[in-house]
């Protein structure tokens, strides 16, 4: 248990400080998403699920926009450069603000 | 007057006589009461769910009078000089039914399922003018069994499931046939795993044999033959290893195009074996080095890829009535 | 040195993408005259039995529009059930033609929609043979796109199912497949979004198309489930299937037929399964780099088996429960290929669910399914991620072809791919010439070394062959040891059996699958003319003028479709067998004797009855012959009214002659079947009531029908309608004994002597000159 606290202390340390300011903002962006994602999940457990859809349709945007947070992290970071030859980060953005086009379409569609 | 009366008195025993003796041959004959002949079907059916009755029991339960209950009687021939295949399987699927029946919630004294033996009864087969084996047959309470009371194994097999549609029709019994669960199929899938699973951990240092391309390539170039040759077909419909034609010939190749036999697969398996061998003998010798191997490879892979690549065109011509076209020979 | 080929090269790329161009441009053409048989040697007519409820269906959103058509309540089938279209059609293609037709429209062209259905299918196959190319190319090289662009365009395989006229999903479906799977390969290549996105939404178009969609939410996640125990995972493959399925999931949640089914069915579970696994092999991953190792790894095992045996657990907990349906009956009998027979008789009683024949293989594919192992051989040779994808295609479409028939289209574009690949390799070796002669040669060998110069640390995983191109560029004095005259007579041989391949594709096309069905036709041994018989469509048209427009026809459900598209009546039963227990009722009334039968009849407010029969022409399809699989779905239904025994003789045999058993003989499809055929003589030679399919002289010839009247026969007694009299048409109304108003009362016959009727009590008897007695 002592040697888990102790990992998980230096990881943060870690984070804080190596990692560049634009990850940290499109993490606090993750953190936030997940959060409304939650409260979603709960509410419908609570309250019910009629009218499923709107839940579905509410829950699987919160995912679907968590995911391309973290692509757009992943592609934004510049350890990983090599991995996604060809893609800028701009590129990146670029495809993440397409997709969220077309999801918010589709999502605005299924509400209901 | 003497002579009279000592006629009539002679008259008087012998009628008495022959009263006795009828009502004693009678009394064998009736033998058992209802009440008494039901008892003793239920009491033997409690120890087996299937009654093996010979010519005597037979014709004391079966066809004497007086009945209230049906019967389901399998007439067989089990002993292996009968030489009868199908007999045993027959028997596994009656007897399967017969227990659904004996433990099910409608077990009744109107139903019972017997058997008879070639060699315990064969008097029954004379009697009921009988010369094939298996055959199933459903005695009614009351009259003589009709044509339609033998079941017609040729048509609906002799699973328990028709056994049981058999029932109902003749009997308006509906039995529900309950398999015993076959634990075969995942004991086998266990022990797979489990000596899978052993044989990684063992040359779990040594794993570089998973990764050989070579075996990967092979064991799913295999599998492609493997169903390209119709072997699903094989599996699903079961056909024949071989057949024999009209005028006494064996046929290896099944005459039309919608069915195959065994011996056709495995055939047909190796001509695309032998054409897939071909065209990458081709392939392979333009990439390696060294000049002569090259030629021969070269040579031997065209060979090997038009001459099998005709023989599955004229096998394919042999089946399909108008095919027009062939490569290097008919 | 650096400009001169420079220079070359950008003119020889001209030339190569000219090639492709045109290469594809001709494959499209051949595509589509190829599969034109049909409407040449007849007319433009929509085929078979589903296409016409598709075009119905078409033509009804064309004319009432699409919001309409998305809440249609059909009362015209399935009567009186109704049926809802809206909620239980795919609509991808009534989608695809409607735009076509509002496109055309719009800019003044008008086409019919019937000819825009009829030839969707062959322009559609131009576009999958553009998408394989596309495909084949990120796999492998543009040279075996080419290749197999053009064999798909051709092969028997895809054609059977998209000849001009054949107006089903599968046309428009396998575009959507490879198409889907070209921009999935394209985005695990490149790790972009943008490319995922396009594959969700290409994957959205193929779930409003087919049913089928479910291969490929069960392949892709099979694909990333090898790559992760393959040990391949990258953050490119994390960030191309997460957006994939998400927005996957979330698209295919659109279509009304669909549903809620992607979170609810085990079929796409898979998917789920391997979302979650992926992204708790990337958490790990995330860690791995940022831990050391030993802490990593104690974290590692025990958060890797305690995530995948929870999801597990969770997954069969839930099925279970029966929150997650299990697997539907159709999906289920390909894995368990005894339940089908036992269980479901309508799937088992359809031809295309039969296991495949080799013939059927080598018929449908010819050299194609030969060579196809060689490719897979190839692919996993020079493993890569791509590869991997392909050879798990290959693998399962080869197992679900040999399984059912009709899988075997989705067997036919990675056939053709891979086959395709051998034949690219094959050619390579032999068309690669001295390299004094280098430039001048084939554009496929210039091509790939332009490929090949981009992305360097990419190149160990690239063919082999582009890079012995490399090679050759820099050892020309290395003589490869074949000699020339070798190469050409292999490429002779190899080029007669591509050619081979071509006729035998057009010979199976012309042959086998481009008949109407609709229309038959038989040529003449005589003289070599052709005979159309046009029945079927006489017996419609007839229908459509000579009944009223509300009209109830009962028929089999084979003709349900052709009857709504083609009279416009309403039909009890039809294709879409989704009511088993109405069409057991329909089959018991086929069964059972013409009193029974009218009762049915009349309770279902039948108007007419529809029979096809084939006995004048020695047709094989008829309702005689399928009448077996009436009765036994009637029985499963109603096993007391029923008994398939009872239609067989003693012996087991099925006769309709004078040894047929007579339940057989006074049911209701015989009667109609044979109504006045006793006196019918075929042939002056043969005794009348000959049956041609059958081979037998009927048993029961001179009877009369009480309760129907026959309507009309087609010319070749193909189609016979009856109507069914109504019950006021009787001679006497059929009362119960409980309905009349004069109940009967206790009847006492006046005829013994005393009260005869006529006869005078206590007559005196007169004789002439006496006196009367008393």
């Amino acid at each position: 248990m002592v040697e888990t606290t102790a990992v998980v202390q230096k990881f943060y340390n870690d984070y804080v400080q190596h990692t560049p300011k634009k990850l940290k903002l499109v993490d606090i962006y993750l953190g936030y998403i997940l959060l409304t994602g939650i409260i979603q999940f709960v509410y419908c457990c609570l309250v019910g699920t009629f009218p499923f859809n709107s839940f579905l349709s509410g829950f699987i945007s919160t995912v679907s926009c968590f995911v391309l947070g973290v692509c757009l992290r992943l592609q934004a970071n510049p350890q990983n450069k090599t991995v996604f030859a060809g893609i800028s980060p701009e590129r990146g953005f670029a495809d993440f603000i397409f997709a969220h086009v077309i999801l918010h379409l589709v999502v605005m569609n299924f509400i209901g | 007057m003497k002579l009279l009366r000592n006629t009539f008195l002679y008259a008087l025993l012998v009628l008495a006589g022959c009263m006795i003796f009828a009502t004693a041959q009678s009394k064998q004959k009736s033998g058992l009461s209802l009440p008494e002949k039901v008892q003793n079907l239920v009491e033997m059916n409690m120890k087996k769910p299937v009654l093996r009755l010979n010519g005597q029991k037979f014709r004391e339960y079966v066809k004497n009078a007086p009945r209230n209950y049906s019967m389901i009687v399998m007439l067989t021939a089990m002993a292996p000089q009968r030489q009868c295949q199908i007999c045993r399987h027959a028997l596994e699927e009656f007897t399967i039914a017969a227990n659904s029946y004996r433990f099910s919630p409608i077990y009744s004294n109107k139903l019972f399922f017997a058997m008879v033996d070639f060699d315990d009864g064969s008097d029954v087969f004379q009697l009921l003018r009988l010369n094939t084996a298996p055959v199933f047959m459903h005695f009614p309470a009351k009259g003589k069994p009709k044509a339609a009371d033998t079941m017609d194994i040729h048509r609906v097999g002799f699973a328990a499931d028709a056994i049981s549609k058999f029932v109902a029709e003749r009997t308006d019994i509906q039995i529900r046939i309950f398999r015993p669960p076959n634990y075969s199929g995942t004991v086998a899938m266990i022990t797979l795993v489990a000596l899978v699973g052993s044989f990684l951990y063992i040359r779990r240092n040594n794993l570089e044999f998973l990764y050989n391309k070579n075996l990967w390539g092979a064991i799913a170039v295999f599998f492609c033959f493997a169903m390209i040759s119709g072997q699903m077909w094989n599996h699903i419909r079961g056909p024949p290893l071989v057949h024999k034609t009209q005028n006494g010939g064996v046929a290896y190749i099944h005459g039309s195009s919608q069915g195959q036999l065994v011996v056709e697969t495995y055939i047909i398996m190796f001509l695309n074996a032998m054409i897939v061998l071909g065209m990458i003998l081709l392939i392979e010798s333009g990439t390696l080095k060294g000049h002569n191997k090259n030629r021969i490879m070269a040579m031997a892979g065209l060979v090997l890829l038009t001459v099998f690549f005709s023989f599955l065109l004229s096998v394919f011509r042999s089946k399909a009535q108008g095919y027009p076209y062939s490569f290097l020979f008919k | 040195m650096n400009r001169g080929p420079k220079i070359l090269s950008n003119k020889v790329a001209g030339y190569s993408s000219l090639i492709t161009f045109a290469i594809l441009l001709i494959a499209w053409i051949a595509g589509f005259s190829s599969r034109l048989f049909a409407v040449i040697r007849f007319e433009s007519i929509i085929h078979e039995f589903d296409p016409w409820f598709n075009y119905r269906a078409t033509a009804y959103m064309v004319q009432h529009g699409w919001y309409k058509f998305l809440n249609w309540f059909d009362e015209r089938a399935w009567y009186p059930l109704g049926r809802i279209v809206g909620g239980t059609v795919y609509p991808g293609l009534m989608i695809t033609s409607g735009g076509i037709h509002y496109l055309l429209h719009f800019l003044n062209i008008p086409v019919h929609i019937r000819d825009i259905c009829v030839f969707l299918a062959p322009v559609f196959s131009g576009l999958t043979a553009i998408s394989t190319y596309l495909l084949t190319k990120e796999l492998w090289s543009p040279g075996a796109g080419l290749f197999a662009a053009s064999f798909i365009a051709i092969v028997p395989g895809y054609i059977s199912r998209s000849v001009a006229g054949s107006y089903d999903n599968e046309g428009i479906a396998i575009f959507a497949l490879q198409f889907t799977y070209f921009l999935w390969v394209r985005s695990v290549k490149t790790g972009s979004v943008f490319w995922s996105a396009g594959a969700a939404i290409s994957y959205f178009y193929m779930v409003s198309a087919w049913g089928g969609y479910v291969f490929i939410i069960n392949l892709i996640p099979l694909h990333v489930f090898v790559l992760l125990i393959m040990g391949r995972y990258s953050p490119r493959l994390l960030t191309s299937y997460s957006t994939f399925y998400i927005l996957g999931l979330l698209f295919s949640m659109q279509i009304p037929f669909v549903g809620f089914q992607p979170i609810r069915t085990s079929e796409h579970m898979a998917a789920l399964g391997v979302f979650v696994l992926l992204m708790a092999v990337a958490t790990l991953r995330h860690l791995q780099t940022v831990l050391s190792r030993h802490e990593f790894r104690k974290l590692f095992v025990v958060g890797g088996l305690v995530a995948a045996a929870f999801v597990f657990v969770a997954v069969v907990a839930l099925t279970m429960m029966g929150v997650i349906a299990p697997w539907s009956g159709r999906f289920y009998s390909l894995w368990d290929t005894g339940y089908a027979k036992i269980h479901i008789p309508i799937i088992a009683s359809v031809s295309e669910h039969q296991p495949t024949t080799w013939f059927s293989f080598f018929f449908d594919l010819h050299i194609l399914v030969c060579a196809f192992p060689v490719g897979v051989w190839y692919c996993i040779k020079q493993i890569n991620d791509e590869r991997v994808f392909v050879v798990l295609y290959a693998i399962s479409a080869v197992y679900f072809a040999g399984v059912m028939v009709r899988l075997m289209l989705t067997l036919t574009p990675v056939v053709c791919m891979l086959a395709g690949v051998a034949f690219s390799g094959l050619l390579d070796v032999f068309l690669q010439e001295d390299t004094s002669k280098k430039f001048g040669n084939s554009a496929y060998s210039v091509t790939e070394t332009d490929e090949n110069e981009d992305p360097t640390e990419k190149k160990t995983l690239y063919d082999k062959a582009g890079k012995l191109k490399h090679r050759t560029k820099h050892e020309n004095n290395h003589e490869n040891g074949i000699s020339s005259n070798l190469k050409s007579v292999v490429i002779l041989a190899i080029l007669m059996i591509l050619m081979m391949f071509a006729v035998h594709c057009t010979w199976v096309t012309s042959n086998a699958y481009s008949s109407p069905s609709i229309v038959l036709a038989f040529h003449n041994s005589q003289d070599g003319s052709r005979n159309i018989l046009d029945d079927f469509r006489e017996a419609y048209y007839w229908l459509s003028q000579n009944t009223a427009d509300d009209a109830r026809i009962m028929s089999w459900w084979d003709y349900g479709y052709q009857i709504a598209g083609m009279a416009n009546r309403t039909t009890l039963v039809d294709n879409n067998t989704w009511n088993n227990s109405h069409i057991a009722l329909v089959g018991k009334a086929m069964s059972s004797s013409e009193e029974k039968s009218y009762e049915i009849m009349t309770s279902l407010d039948v108007d007419y009855v529809l029979v096809i029969f084939g006995g004048v022409i020695g047709y094989s399809g008829d309702d005689i012959n399928k009448f077996l699989w009436m009765v036994r779905i009637a029985e499963g239904e109603h096993p007391k009214d029923i008994k398939e025994s009872d239609f067989f003789t003693d012996r087991g045999e099925f006769r309709v002659d004078a040894e047929g058993s007579p339940s057989l003989l006074n049911c209701l499809m015989y009667k109609l079947s044979y109504y006045r055929f006793g006196e019918l003589k075929l042939d002056y030679r043969g005794p009348s009531g000959y049956d041609r399919t059958r081979n037998a002289v009927i048993g029961n010839k001179d009877f009369d029908l009480t309760y129907l009247e026959e309507a009309y026969t087609t010319e070749h007694w193909l189609v016979r309608i009856y109507r069914v009299k109504k019950p006021y048409e009787f001679n006497r109304p059929a009362l119960k004994a409980n309905e009349r108003l004069i109940p009967p009362s206790n009847f006492i016959s006046r005829k013994n002597s005393k009260r005869r009727k006529g006869y005078i009590r206590n007559r005196p008897s007169v004789i002439k000159g006496k006196r009367t007695l008393k």
